[in-house]
């Protein structure tokens, strides 16, 4: 469990530092140990730009729970990463759809904001 | 001695120009003779994770239909046992598109209906995850229907090598791709007319299998003798033997002819060519000398006598034991039942994954590669939905009194949150590959459009909200050109002023045509549009009550948009496609786009639940619990020639179509017809219950239960529906929402049915 807060902090991390989106205080993206294997699975994928093998985890893990917006909104995170902007803004409404936290929804909206400006160029 | 001399030499040359071209021919065809190897296309893995929704009769299931096999002792990977609704599994290794996956043995603990307790079994260490291997449903083949399974030599059993050595080559390790002593002793035997060994070597039978035709002409025999030696001359004793063992014929099963031993062992043993038992390795040898003269399951009799032949001769060159050969020759010939497949179990779904696999690969690519498909196909699913169809219609045709097969139909599942595919259903005869309904029957869908009519207007919140009133009385519509459209309910009465949710519900026709025409039948066509519908639609005014032509599947992908919130989905049949070694070769991404206003989408969704407690589609009941809050919508065309129900729970999105296929009448609406197919197999689902997120602009508000519009005096007498802020009056002067619900029920007695 704490190896996979470190790996998801770290996670954040790299990413705030890559667009200026503020930390998001901790909360465990699951409490189903099955989508948290996954979801962890898919961050250290990610860190190793195994772009395909994290979308593969977060889709099995979706699977488990279809309305978790963590999920959704990893998913949008990698498809940025990837450049692929449009999938990614699309992707993160998705999530926002399925969250009433205002941090995570705060996270969003900042991320969505990022975007915008990204896809101008 | 010069004309001696130059007579040989003339002779010898043009030979020796002719064996040479020989020897180019065979060294080059078999050299670049690959074996087409056909796609291999899988089901979704069974997956288990504590908590899951599944039961202990669908895990049975998945297991039988991956041949595990129940032993007291669990050991090797394919076994397992069943105590209560405990199961101790041994996983097959299998490689995943993310990688390779060893064995498991494992314990699953199923307590009413959910994995209560995962474990290992011998370290009892919880598990988080566990995965089964995928089931194959079915290959893409080449041209000629072949289908193989290739085999190495060394998964090959020695005694099955023994089998084909003692039976057709003797010699096959001694000779140098002719047996001289064969050939003699085959001759001879023209003679006595006895049919024993041909006389032709593995290499012989090899070469005529690859390169000549099945003329019977001495000359033909010879160049198939020199080309046996060449071969032998370039390619080594295992080569060979590898090769004829992948390539010789076993028969044809339906639209596929089964080659090698590797698929003959699953074909007619349902095993894997390692685990053959002598008796069984002897009847596929057996089998080589008339695959349809001895097929075990119409000649059982012929068979054994073979097989016992081939035991024989096995014993006679002392491969087994005269002890062996007693026992073994008593046994049963032990073949498994033939499997209903031909080249697919599930043809409807195939056609769907090989289309959408020909937008991103080329067909000889798919059919020779060994590509492994992983798709989303739902095994347990489609059986229930098969078995739905088919048995309702039988039941319908009845009761009806109609000719047997006058009805036929198609079904469509699909996973709400991600799109995916669960299952296809293209006929009543699922298992034959014949049009393909769900695909490709562009029926006229007739009231299944009203709900983008609604949604049309529920996106204008300022003027239109659940409660609005519209007039359900005598409307014409006027277009030059055309003749007066004038629309009739399917009672063919007109019900005055109704609440914009109790139209929709009760699916009026006038209403909703005079809704459509007041928003445009442009803007209403957008909507359908919106909602993922890709065919051309019509703008004229009777479009709106359903003359467009679509497909089941089209039809699914619009109210998956519903069913989603809003947000539209492409359909996926296909997660990942890797090489035949496993390697990952491209992926299917889970994509999404909103399509439709949230809020709007909301309220539709809460009109269509009505249709579902006392709408058109409240015969659901009989199926499934008020507490899904199921959300759908009946339709019915013209002379009743089409019945269709599409719906939706939390997680599953399903559509099904009956009609007749030359448009005869079915004497069914899309309430009598196709609603009870859906509900059928719904019903043995594991569903969630529709659960859409409330938009931050929805407010509840009270509404009349006699009239069902908004409350705004009289606030007793009340039941709550959701409203867009817009909608309310901005001074605040209406009722709240604090209503009870047992006032729910005098509403509906109030309004009848």
């Amino acid at each position: 469990m704490i190896l996979s807060r470190v790996v998801y902090f770290s996670l954040v991390l790299f990413i705030s530092a890559c667009s200026n989106v503020p930390m998001v205080k901790q909360e465990p993206a699951s409490h189903n140990p099955a989508v948290m294997d996954l979801y962890t699975a898919a961050a250290e994928f990610t860190g190793q730009g195994r772009y395909d093998q994290a979308k593969s985890s977060l889709e099995r893990a979706l699977r488990f729970e279809p309305k978790n917006a963590w999920l959704w909104y990893e998913l949008a995170i990698i498809n940025q990463l990837q450049g692929n902007y449009r999938d990614a803004q699309n992707l993160a409404l998705r999530a926002r759809s399925f969250t009433s936290s205002p941090k995570l929804i705060t996270n969003i909206d900042m991320f969505l904001k990022e975007l915008e400006a990204r896809s101008y160029y | 001695m010069r004309i001696f001399s130059l007579i040989l030499l003339g002779f010898c040359v043009p030979l020796f120009i002719y064996v040479a071209y020989l020897d180019r021919v065979v060294v080059a065809q078999f050299e670049g003779k690959r074996f087409s190897i056909p796609a291999k296309v899988y089901a979704r893995p069974l997956e288990f994770f504590v908590g899951q929704n599944i039961s202990a009769a669908q895990v049975r299931e998945e297991l039988g239909q991956l041949n595990y096999v129940s032993k007291e002792r669990v050991t090797s990977a394919g076994e397992f046992q069943q105590r209560g609704s405990q199961f101790e599994i041994v996983t097959r290794p299998f490689i995943f598109w993310d990688g390779e996956q060893a064995a498991q043995h494992i314990t699953v603990d199923i307590d009413n209906g959910r994995v209560s307790r995962l474990r290992t079994s011998t370290a009892a260490t919880e598990l988080n995850l566990a995965r089964l291997e995928p089931i194959t449903i079915g290959g893409i083949y080449p041209n000629q229907g072949e289908d193989r399974v290739l085999v190495r030599l060394e998964q090959v059993p020695p005694q099955l090598i023994n089998a084909l050595i003692a039976t057709e080559d003797r010699r096959f390790f001694q000779h140098h791709g002719v047996d001289p002593k064969a050939v003699l002793r085959a001759f001879s035997t023209l003679f006595s007319g006895d049919r024993v060994q041909g006389g032709s070597t593995l290499t012989q039978q090899l070469v005529k299998n690859f390169f000549l035709t099945q003329e019977r002409k001495v000359r033909r025999k010879l160049k198939e003798m020199v080309m046996a030696i060449l071969l032998e001359i370039h390619f080594g004793k295992e080569e060979i033997l590898e090769t004829y063992i992948n390539e010789v014929y076993f028969g044809q099963d339906k639209n596929r002819a089964i080659h090698g031993f590797g698929l003959a062992s699953e074909f007619y043993f349902s095993r894997n060519i390692e685990y053959l038992d002598i008796h069984q390795a002897a009847l596929l040898v057996g089998l080589l000398k008339g695959p349809a003269y001895y097929n075990p399951r119409r000649h059982p009799e012929r068979a054994l006598k073979r097989r016992n032949l081939v035991l024989a001769a096995m014993a006679s060159e002392q491969f087994i034991t005269a002890d062996t050969f007693t026992k073994v020759s008593q046994r049963k010939l032990d073949i498994t039942p033939l499997p209903n497949r031909g080249q697919s179990l599930y043809p409807a779904f195939m056609d769907l994954v090989i289309r959408q696999l020909k937008r991103d690969y080329k067909e000889s690519d798919l059919r020779s590669e060994g590509l492994r498909i992983f798709t989303t196909l739902n095994p347990h699913t489609q059986k229930l939905a098969e078995r739905a169809l088919s048995s309702r219609l039988d039941d319908l045709e009845k009761s009806k009194k109609l000719p047997a097969n006058h009805l036929n139909g198609a079904v469509i599942l699909a996973n709400v949150p991600d799109g995916e595919v669960s299952a296809v259903v293209g006929g009543r005869e699922a298992q034959y590959q014949g049009f393909n309904r769900a695909l490709d029957a562009s029926r006229q869908i007739g009231s299944l459009i009203k709900p983008a009519i609604y949604l049309t207007a529920l996106a204008q919140p300022e003027k239109y909200h659940l409660a609005t009133a519209i007039d359900d009385e005598p409307f014409v519509w006027q277009e030059p050109g055309i003749e007066d459209w004038q629309p009739q309910n399917y009672d063919k009465k007109f019900h005055g002023e109704v609440p914009l949710w109790q139209a929709l519900a009760k699916s009026y026709n006038v209403s909703a045509a005079r809704l459509g025409t007041e928003l445009g039948i442009n803007n209403v066509m957008a909507t359908v549009r919106r909602l993922g519908v890709e065919h051309e639609l019509p703008n004229y005014a009777s479009g709106l009550l359903g003359t467009v032509h679509l497909t089941p599947i089209e039809v699914a992908q619009m109210y998956h948009t519903i069913a989603s919130g809003g947000f539209r989905t492409p359909f996926r049949a296909i997660r990942e496609v890797t090489t035949m070694d496993g390697a990952p070769l491209n992926r299917y991404n889970l994509t999404t786009e909103p399509a439709i206003p949230p809020t709007a989408n909301f309220l539709l969704v809460k009109a269509l639940q009505r249709v579902a407690v006392d709408g058109t589609g409240a015969a659901l009941k009989h199926y499934l619990p008020a507490s899904l809050g199921i959300a759908g919508k009946t339709g019915t065309t013209d002379n009743l020639r089409d019945s269709w129900f599409a719906g939706f729970s939390g997680d599953v999105v399903a559509v099904v179509w009956i009609g007749n296929d030359e448009s005869k009448p079915t004497q069914l609406t899309g309430a009598s017809g196709a609603l009870t197919v859906w509900g059928e197999f719904m019903k043995s689902l594991p569903l969630h219950s529709v659960d859409m997120p409330t938009p931050a602009d929805v407010k509840l508000a009270a509404v009349n239960t006699t009239n069902g519009l908004l409350a705004v005096e009289d606030c007793r007498n009340t039941f709550e529906l959701p409203f867009h802020e817009k909608s309310l009056p901005q001074d605040g002067n209406y009722c709240g929402a604090q209503v009870p619900s047992k006032i729910k029920s005098w509403f509906k007695n109030l309004l009848g049915n």
